[in-house]
């Protein structure tokens, strides 16, 4: 046996003592043509996705949201010299006290934020453009009303309502048009992801470096990701999974030219942050991941999300997250609930799901299911150079 | 003012100049300054002298040694006089590492003005923390007629108890007068008894007799011209070796009657301390001194943890805590929980890891305790046959013997020959250029053998080159990081070696070529042996050092048992004697 057999297998043995799944992995590496190979991976970025072009927002960019407050104000009828006067106590108690409580029930003033329907709606800017990543969620393809295309895979027929909400604000854009990746999910997914439980994916098949199906498992776990000295999240972590039935989603898929799509589309829960995002509830899942060179992988989630899941972190954030984001919570209510496209409610018809699609990236990991871990992706990935 | 004992005789084990540098810099505190008198006014003690090396007799044993506390051991004492509690504020000055022990460089450190202010400030913190109303209940045996006005008979009784306990010994009855006095002072001038004890307290911290450990000896002087350390001093010898603190009141107890000066009473008592979990404290402590876990913390030339977080990234903080943490706690399970070979810390497949060590080493390890806290230890074990067993291919050895920005094979191999083997390997010379050898980015030299096989081609390289490289180019899957590769530049890495012309494949036979290697168990004696006595062993020391590795050998590497060996060795508590009989001076 040669250095390189050797060393395969004995990283492989490492695995085996604590996986049946390495050993698997093993029996692989000796050219076993009936064994499973498993690969984990723990998310290390999640944010909307976004993919802004010039031009793509009727009206422009959203404003500052201090002159989206005046332009609040102004629709309750208030003079311009008032208003000119309460701002200019901005950001004073006397001042927020005005805007927090710049809704109406009655005629009285009432907290926007837990009563967003009490504001009269801002009409946020919306996309207008023709490019969007997602996925064709109702199967309509380019006849599906306010469809996209997809930058990359340039399918057609591309649903992602969510990207028409977000698309506007300066902190939900994305590249090309924007140098950085939309910085609210992205900072502050980033920023708490150390302190809330994370999210894992397990993908099995019979041979990952050739097409085929696959199994592909999305998970919660537990334990929380590690950082490395650089603030990124630390590979071959060890996971366990939540055993809560809610948070274990496992779909059939296929492996075809290092990119993995799902084949079965049934719902997906994965239990989140209440700050961030409480829960991820998709129907009609869909999946587009790539296993890269260097061991990790980039995706896109999607499908219908409640928009009252996307539409309560924010809310409770109230004036601090309109003050720091930048965008109108009334108005992100409203934009939320007029765009949601799918699942409508049996009693008034109005949607109650919105098409959505999220991107993220992960890097290997360990992950314990029960007892017994599934083996991370090669070691010899992380050699230098 | 240089210390003396009650005849006037330079009362140091050491030289006359550093007494006087230690004497002058702690003169300058007042109270300080009578804790020397205090000491100098012991009427039943006696000190060694030191003669000139010329009129110096045939040597049968060390001379003694005047050690400063290190700053473990600082901070062991506190936690264990006042509890665990009382946090220690300021800052310790380095230490030195001499002949590869930091336990040998405290023989010669003094005590600068800055440090002694350092010590100052530790002290008054200390001390108002002990007396302070949290505590004051607990650490002080009684409570005073008045709080606002001095109580000699309470002061004298805390005072006395706890002055043995710092100083290690009794205190005279001029010292007891002396603090208590200072207390008196104190508590009149402030109208606070507490404040009185805080600042008596405070000077004991400070004092010589505290932050030095002193070597007293009595009785008559030997035959080869050698007396034995009283019994105190033997019982901090003791002490300090087998559990890296001062004495317990038991300890002391059995100094104070007398039965340590018999070999049953020794034997008993050592037997005592190596049963007590404290002695995992002590083997620590020898150990992070023998591979210079120093050196994670303050980088030393040629040990360093300092790593470029570019390219090392999962190289944190904690890895480096963790990663020594892994090394004392894999020594302490199989040398004392398990009391197995020293041969086997080379080969041995089981170790601790957390979280994050899993991760820079690559192996799964589910978490068992509750999520949140941040390290977690689990017992790990590697499969047979893995690169990763041993001692030495963890990350305090592979990434402590690597520079910041790659590994390096020659100083490893350094490492393996200077610390574990206890062989000399000479510095290169001062004109020689080290671009070939750091150069990463030479297409022409992609791994790290062809830049050492190019490098030695230069002649004056070339002789030390041979004794560091092959046993270092076997440690060459891991990188400065300790994570493992298996390729350098894109080129697999050639991990065979040599050692002394006997030939091994990668690294798992580099340890067992280690482990059979009779030169690291030697290693280890001779560096314990210097680190019992602070010193290198010289005249009869040598060849009682020589038997204990035969014992150690007859002893199947037991490591308990060249601990007993040595702590009831009589050459333990020998001491050179140049002067006045001790018991002669006792008796004027």
């Amino acid at each position: 046996m040669d250095i390189l057999a050797r060393l395969f297998c004995r990283k492989s043995l490492i695995q085996l003592a604590v996986s049946v799944a390495a050993a698997l992995l093993c029996l692989v590496a000796t050219r076993s043509a009936a064994a499973l190979e498993t690969r984990s991976y723990v998310l290390s970025a999640f944010t909307n996705a976004a993919y802004s072009t010039p031009g793509d927002c009727a009206g422009g960019i959203d404003p500052d949201q201090t002159d989206q407050y005046q332009l609040d104000l102004l629709a309750l009828g208030m003079p311009l010299a008032t208003i000119q006067k309460v701002m200019a106590g901005y950001p004073g108690f006397q001042t927020m006290a005005v805007l927090v409580n710049r809704g109406r029930i009655d005629g009285k003033p009432v907290n926007a934020y837990t009563n967003p329907a009490s504001v009269i709606d801002p009409k946020l800017h919306r996309v207008i453009g023709h490019y969007a990543y997602g996925f064709n969620l109702d199967g309509k393809g380019a006849s599906s009303p306010n469809s996209f295309e997809d930058p990359l895979t340039h399918q057609m027929g591309v649903d992602n309502q969510l990207f028409r909400v977000f698309g506007c604000d300066k902190n939900f854009r994305g590249p090309p048009a924007n140098a950085t990746p939309p910085m609210f999910y992205g900072i502050e997914w980033s920023t708490l992801r150390p302190s809330f439980p994370a999210w894992v994916i397990t993908l099995s098949g019979e041979d990952l470096s050739r097409d085929g199906p696959v199994s592909v498992s999305i998970d919660r776990s537990i334990d929380h990701v590690l950082l490395d000295a650089a603030g990124n999240t630390e590979a071959y972590t060890t996971f366990r999974i939540d055993p809560a039935p809610g948070s274990v989603n496992v779909f059939q898929g296929r492996l075809q030219n290092g990119v993995v799509t799902l084949t079965d589309h049934h719902d997906l829960h994965l239990a989140g942050d209440p700050v961030l995002i409480s829960d991820l509830d998709l129907s009609q899942t869909h999946l587009r991941m790539t296993l890269k060179r260097n061991g990790q992988l980039d995706g896109l989630i999607g499908g219908y999300q409640p928009w009252w899941e996307i539409f309560l972190p924010i809310g409770h954030g109230g004036e601090n997250f309109e003050e720091n984001q930048g965008i109108d919570v009334p108005g992100l209510y409203y934009a939320l609930k007029q765009l949601a496209d799918a699942d409508p409610d049996p009693k008034t018809g109005e949607n109650r799901r919105i098409s959505v699609a999220w991107q993220f990236e992960a890097v290997p990991a360990f992950v314990v299911a029960a007892q017994g871990a599934a083996a991370a992706p090669d070691l010899a990935a992380n050699d230098s150079n | 003012m240089i210390p003396t004992n009650d005849v006037g005789k330079p009362m140091s084990v050491v030289s006359r100049a550093r007494a006087a540098r230690i004497a002058g810099l702690l003169a300058t505190s007042l109270a300080t300054a009578l804790v020397c008198a205090g000491v100098r006014a012991a009427p039943d003690r006696a000190t060694v002298a030191v003669a000139s090396p010329a009129t110096a007799p045939a040597v049968v044993a060390g001379p003694a040694m005047l050690r400063r506390l290190s700053p473990d051991q600082y901070r062991t004492i506190i936690a264990n006089i006042f509890g665990a509690d009382i946090t220690i504020g300021g800052r310790f000055a380095p230490e030195i590492r001499e002949t590869g022990l930091l336990a040998v460089g405290a023989g010669n450190e003094s005590i600068t003005g800055d440090e002694l202010d350092q010590y100052h400030a530790m002290a008054q913190s200390i001390a108002a923390q002990v007396i302070d109303p949290a505590h004051r209940g607990v650490l002080v045996p009684c409570r005073p007629l008045s709080a606002t006005t001095a109580d000699d008979r309470c002061a004298g009784e805390f005072l006395t108890q706890v002055g043995e306990l710092l100083y290690r010994r009794p205190l005279t009855r001029d010292e007891v007068q002396l603090q208590v006095a200072i207390a008196h002072g104190t508590a009149l001038q402030y109208h606070d008894f507490y404040a009185g004890l805080r600042e008596s307290l405070a000077q004991m911290l400070v004092s010589p007799e505290f932050l030095f450990r002193w070597s007293e000896v009595r009785g008559p002087v030997g035959v080869g011209g050698y007396s034995t350390l009283d019994a105190y001093s033997k019982a901090s010898q003791l002490s300090f070796f087998l559990w890296n603190a001062s004495p317990d009141p038991m300890l002391l107890n059995d100094a104070a009657h007398g039965r340590l000066n018999s070999a049953k009473g020794l034997a008993r008592e050592v037997d005592r301390m190596l049963a007590s979990p404290r002695l995992d404290d002590g083997v620590r402590a020898f150990f992070s001194d023998m591979l210079q876990f120093s050196c994670a913390a303050d980088p030393c030339l040629d040990a360093s943890f300092s790593k470029d977080t570019t390219l090392y990234p999962r190289f944190t903080p904690q890895v480096a805590s963790d990663a020594q943490e892994q090394t004392l706690r894999t020594l302490v399970d199989l040398l004392i929980t398990h009391d197995g070979s020293y041969r086997d810390v080379f080969t041995t497949r089981k170790t601790f890891l957390t979280p994050d060590l899993a991760a820079i080493y690559g192996v799964p390890l589910p978490r068992d305790a509750p999520n949140g806290e941040p390290s977690e230890w689990q017992p790990y074990v590697y499969p047979p046959g893995d690169p990763r067993e041993g001692i030495l291919a963890q990350i305090s050895f592979v990434a402590l013997h690597s520079h910041p920005g790659q590994a390096s094979a020659v100083l490893r191999g350094k490492a393996l020959r200077e610390v574990i083997l206890c062989q000399t390997v000479p510095d290169p010379p001062p004109n020689v250029s080290f671009k070939l050898v750091l150069d990463t980015t030479n297409p022409k030299y992609p791994t790290a053998r062809s830049r050492l096989d190019a490098h030695i081609t230069n002649p004056v390289c070339a002789g030390c080159h041979r004794l560091m490289d092959p046993p270092g180019l076997s440690m060459e899957n891991f990188d400065s990081d300790g994570t493992f590769r298996t390729r350098e530049n894109g080129v697999l890495i050639d991990t065979s070696g040599s050692l002394d012309g006997k030939r091994y494949d990668g690294m798992t036979g580099l340890d067992q070529t280690i482990a059979s290697d009779p030169a690291a168990p030697a290693c280890l004696v001779s560096k314990l042996a210097e680190y019992a006595l602070g010193r290198a062993p010289s005249g009869d020391e040598v060849q009682w050092v020589k038997g204990l590795r035969q014992a150690f050998i007859a002893d199947h590497y037991r490591l308990p048992a060249l601990l007993r060996r040595i702590a009831t060795s009589d050459m333990l508590y020998r001491v050179e004697w140049k002067g006045t009989p001790p018991d002669a001076l006792a008796s004027r």
